[in-house]
């Protein structure tokens, strides 16, 4: 059938959204630390079936009219975000194995990999090329709809984010806090930085080799090595004390991950200066514009899509590393997966990394997305 | 002559490298005396484990996945050019990318779950991360072979395979060896990441050195990682004859 | 008083000289054509006028003042250029091309919109272009947008260095004659460098000849012809100067009552319509084609008269005076 031209993206994920007729789909645990029990697609009973069947059965027939008719818009294509609702609808499958009398004291379901693989199944069909803004929010709308709804009620993942609701909004605040506060301070000085290695060839190479050792050097060494400094200096100057600058805590972090955001934002400055076409540059001076017009009229617009392109970089990469700032008392998400990590408590692992990728993708997708809008505004077309 | 001299000093780069390696790795004791002179107190800590192992325990955390990594991609990147349309090649890559995008932290703690506590999750993590810099040199670098040259390949009357392993993969060796060095530096210096989650390695001292806010400890694991890397590099550099990453 | 007047100009990049003792005057309102053998010197020549480079001695003038006198931006604000490569801002529309040198001089909007309005009515291009892109521009359209935007703010001399030489021969003609049309109506002082003797001897009222950064000759195209027998001009000119000359020539403007007589046998003649742009070379070519001496042409009128090959040599003589 006529469904669409990314053909090998959707072989894939109809590969995987078959999974969870060979893969167990949840598990029935004890406990919160035992391993579970696999429960398979046809322990679901019929209620479930249907409730994982609706989203496929109604694409399929989206199909159908697609490949039907021929002119105007294609409503498969359009309804394509639907996908995302799969993994949704999962949990309230899942949720339909609770007996009428509810669960043991304790007792509690796992979501098992045949879940896993075919939530990223559904995810890899949201969108022909890439998984676009809608359907993420889609997801992340389900999901949520689902929770307070009840239906995942039952499972291990959500009472563990039910019991330490506190701690978790707590660490996700701190993690976005420090991660795109660094990443906001960083966005100027990378720019003149990047401005300056353009203009002078001397700096250019300097920075390009502090660039490349810090890409060595270790996450973990870098978080390490601005401790104890700080701790020094914070212990020197009162002022700084007070006002909650210490070796350990937000400050570390937050020098950390500046650092570490001014690499791309000073090397994508740097390339976008340096691609700006020479004959357009000349046409700049020829018409009597000064060195300051030319930067701020024609330079920076040529440049901003690459700028904003090392932006995006810093801020995904951020969110990400922000998750080692637990281990020097930053908080963030990092803080769940090490406790988790500590007490053997795979949910909580889980609690503390699902929402880090989740926000590492929706921060590259949407501004992603304002880099493309950006290259249309600047340069009236899209390649 | 210059490329007898930089020659020369592509050797003497990595002799240095590799008599610091030995002294912060062989050494260490005399480069704690020489702190204790400017940092008195420091909290004694009772090795372990010996460093030489710790550098083993490392090497083995690091090269085994990038390796493996280089195998599959490889592998993959070469079927791809072959058989494989540019919508699959496209669709390889973006799903390589999934490497980048996703913090190897939550992979590394994630995994564990599945692999247990130890090397594994860490290993898994640096494969993982090391695909997208291997598969998307390898994609790219033999689609960069100049058509002249396969054209002349095919008219000669060689069969794809041979011109794959005669013609095209020597021609896109720099492009991918350029991605391999990738990989393995970020492998090398990302594989410390695994002592949060019980893996052996240089990583260790690291960690050690954070919770103890000792900053010698940090050190005494961050520099022979940064060495290792360094030497990695300037291998690469030689090999590649021309340049060096930074120029 | 000239409106350029350059005097004894010198510019070396190292050993090379690229000027040596460069002297003219182009008077005001003239289409000044600057010719030569690529690397003589001829847009280093025009790049000094508006110090795109600095020049190592001499003088040029504008209107009387030396070019140093101003602080380059501002001389080049009063500057129309135009490059082969064009240069167009990628990131600004057609509009916001034209009218960047009147924001620079802070034009208020109306009398911006005006003028890009005036422009557009006297070019080839339309008010549909306004909003495009360059990147949705053809190579002519392009070069058109480059012209007007060195127009815009109405500056007194246009240095344009070989701006039509990447554009295909056939657009290559409709920009000329549209920019020759431009030019009877602006009368702006023009310094055209080009490498194309037809090109030179279409749009020139003076053509200046360089060799080696320096200064051969200047004269009308005619004027030149004389002086075919010297070794250089007659190299570069080339012996067949004189016919392409005969291009210079529209027929219309010559008239041709009182030249040849009128009808006659049609039997070895070639009929020819008299249309607009039709110059003395195309008499010429006609009269080649015919199997006897003369071709008929015939006027919008309707008269017919007839051409020998002297008639022709007469009308050209007249069309010297």
């Amino acid at each position: 059938m006529r469904v669409s031209r990314s053909g090998a993206r959707d072989v894939v994920g109809y590969v995987l959204i078959a999974l969870p007729i060979v893969l167990p789909i949840a598990s029935v645990k004890a406990n919160r630390l035992a391993s579970g029990e696999a429960v398979w697609l046809w322990g679901l009973g019929w209620k479930g079936v249907l409730a994982l069947l609706a989203v496929p059965a109604f694409m399929s027939l989206a199909a159908l009219l697609a490949s039907s008719s021929r002119k105007g818009a294609n409503p498969y294509a359009i309804l394509r975000p639907l996908w995302s609702l799969m993994p949704a609808a999962a949990l309230v499958a899942v949720s339909s194995l609770t007996p009428a009398a509810g669960l043991a004291a304790g007792a509690r379901y796992g979501l098992g990999a045949g879940f896993w693989l075919m939530s990223a199944g559904a995810v890899l069909l949201s969108g022909a090329r890439r998984v676009p803004l809608s359907a993420l929010l889609l997801l992340a709308a389900s999901l949520a709809l689902a929770s307070l709804s009840g239906y995942a009620r039952d499972v291990s993942l959500f009472m563990e984010f039910e019991s330490r609701k506190a701690m978790f909004f707590a660490e996700l605040s701190k993690h976005l806090k420090v991660a795109l506060l660094s990443a906001a301070a960083a966005v100027l000085p990378g720019i003149l930085l990047g401005y300056w290695c353009h203009a002078s060839e001397r700096a250019g190479r300097l920075v390009m080799g502090f660039v490349n050792l810090m890409q060595v050097l270790p996450t973990l060494s870098l978080f390490g090595l601005i401790m104890l400094p700080l701790t020094y200096v914070s212990r020197k100057i009162p002022l700084l004390a007070d006002l909650g600058i210490r070796g350990i805590g937000f400050a570390p972090a937050f020098i950390a991950l500046w650092l570490y955001c001014l690499l791309p934002i000073t090397v994508n400055t740097m390339a976008g200066f340096d691609g700006v076409d020479q004959t357009v540059l000349f046409s700049a001076r020829a018409v009597g514009m000064t060195e300051r017009q030319s930067l701020m009229k024609v330079q920076l617009p040529l440049a901003s899509p690459v700028i904003f392109s090392g932006i995006r970089t810093a801020v995904a990469q951020n969110l990400g590393n922000a998750t080692i700032a637990g281990l020097v008392g930053g908080g963030g998400m990092g803080s769940l997966i090490f406790l988790g990590l500590a007490q053997a408590a795979p949910d909580l692992v889980l609690l503390g990394a699902l929402p880090v990728i989740t926000m590492a993708l929706v921060a590259d997708a949407a501004l992603g997305q304002a880099e493309r809008m950006i290259k249309v505004a600047v340069l009236h077309g899209d390649d | 002559m210059p490329y007898e001299g930089r020659e020369k000093m592509i050797w003497v780069r990595r002799s240095a490298i590799a008599a610091l390696f030995i002294l912060f790795v062989f050494g260490f004791k005399y480069i704690e005396a020489l702190y204790g002179l400017f940092v008195p107190q420091r909290p004694a800590i009772v090795e372990r484990t010996a460093m030489y192992v710790l550098v083993w325990q490392h090497l083995v955390i690091a090269l085994v996945p990038t390796l493996a990594a280089l195998a599959v991609s490889a592998t993959a990147g070469c079927l791809l050019h072959v058989y494989g349309s540019e919508e699959t090649k496209s669709l390889a890559v973006s799903l390589g990318s999934i490497g980048e995008t996703f913090p190897s932290v939550a992979i590394i703690a994630l995994s564990v779950p599945v692999l247990g506590y130890g090397n594994l999750p860490c290993m898994l993590a640096l494969f993982v991360y090391a695909v997208l810099p291997i598969l998307r040199n390898t994609v790219t670098g033999l689609a960069e072979v100049p058509r002249g040259v396969t054209e002349a390949a095919k008219g000669m009357g060689m069969d794809k395979l041979q011109m794959l392993f005669k013609v095209e993969l020597p021609l896109a060796w720099p492009v991918m060896a350029a991605g391999l060095r990738v990989a393995l530096i970020i492998n090398i210096s990302a594989a410390t990441l695994g002592a949060t989650v019980g893996a052996g390695g240089l990583g260790i001292p690291i960690v050690a050195g954070i919770r103890t806010y000792d900053t010698l400890m940090v050190m005494k694991g961050t520099m022979p990682v940064l060495l290792m890397a360094l030497f990695a590099d300037s291998m690469f550099a030689g090999a590649d004859g021309k340049r060096s990453r930074n120029g | 008083m000239a409106m350029i007047s350059i005097e004894n100009l010198h510019k070396s990049y190292g050993s090379q000289a690229a000027l040596d003792g460069f002297s003219l005057e182009v008077e005001e309102g003239e289409l000044m054509v600057l010719i030569g053998p690529s690397g003589c010197g001829k847009s280093t020549l025009l790049k000094c006028v508006n110090r795109m480079v600095a020049s190592d001695s001499g003088s040029i003038a504008l209107a009387g003042r030396p070019v140093t006198d101003y602080k380059e931006e501002l001389l080049r604000r009063g500057i129309g250029y135009c490059i082969q490569e064009v240069g167009l801002f990628p990131h600004l529309d057609v509009y916001e091309n034209i009218a960047v040198v009147p924001r620079l001089l802070r034009w208020p909007e109306g009398r911006i919109r005006e003028r890009v309005d005036r422009l557009i009515a006297i070019s080839g291009l339309s008010a549909g272009h306004l909003r495009k892109h360059p990147r949705q521009l053809s190579g002519g359209e392009a070069q058109r947008v480059g012209v007007l935007r060195a127009l815009a703010s109405d500056p007194p001399v246009l240095l344009m260095d070989e701006p039509f030489g990447a554009v295909d021969p056939l657009n290559r003609h409709t920009l000329q004659a549209e920019f020759l049309k431009m030019q009877k109506e602006l009368k702006k002082t023009v310094v055209f460098v080009t490498h194309d003797v037809d090109e030179a001897i279409l749009l020139a009222d003076r053509i200046a000849l360089m060799e080696k950064g320096r200064l051969v000759a200047v004269d009308a195209p005619q004027g030149l012809e004389a002086r075919l027998d010297e070794a250089f001009i007659g190299d570069f000119l080339g012996s067949e100067y004189p016919l392409r000359l005969l291009g210079r020539y529209a027929v219309k403007e010559l008239g041709l009552c009182g030249n040849g007589a009128e009808g006659g046998p049609e039997g070895d003649a070639l009929r020819l319509e008299m249309e607009p742009g039709m110059t003395l070379k195309d008499l010429l070519s006609g009269l080649i084609r015919a199997e006897g001496d003369y071709v008929l042409v015939t006027t919008p009128e309707g008269r017919d008269i007839r051409l020998s090959f002297s008639d022709i040599k007469c009308l050209m003589k007249g069309a010297r005076r």
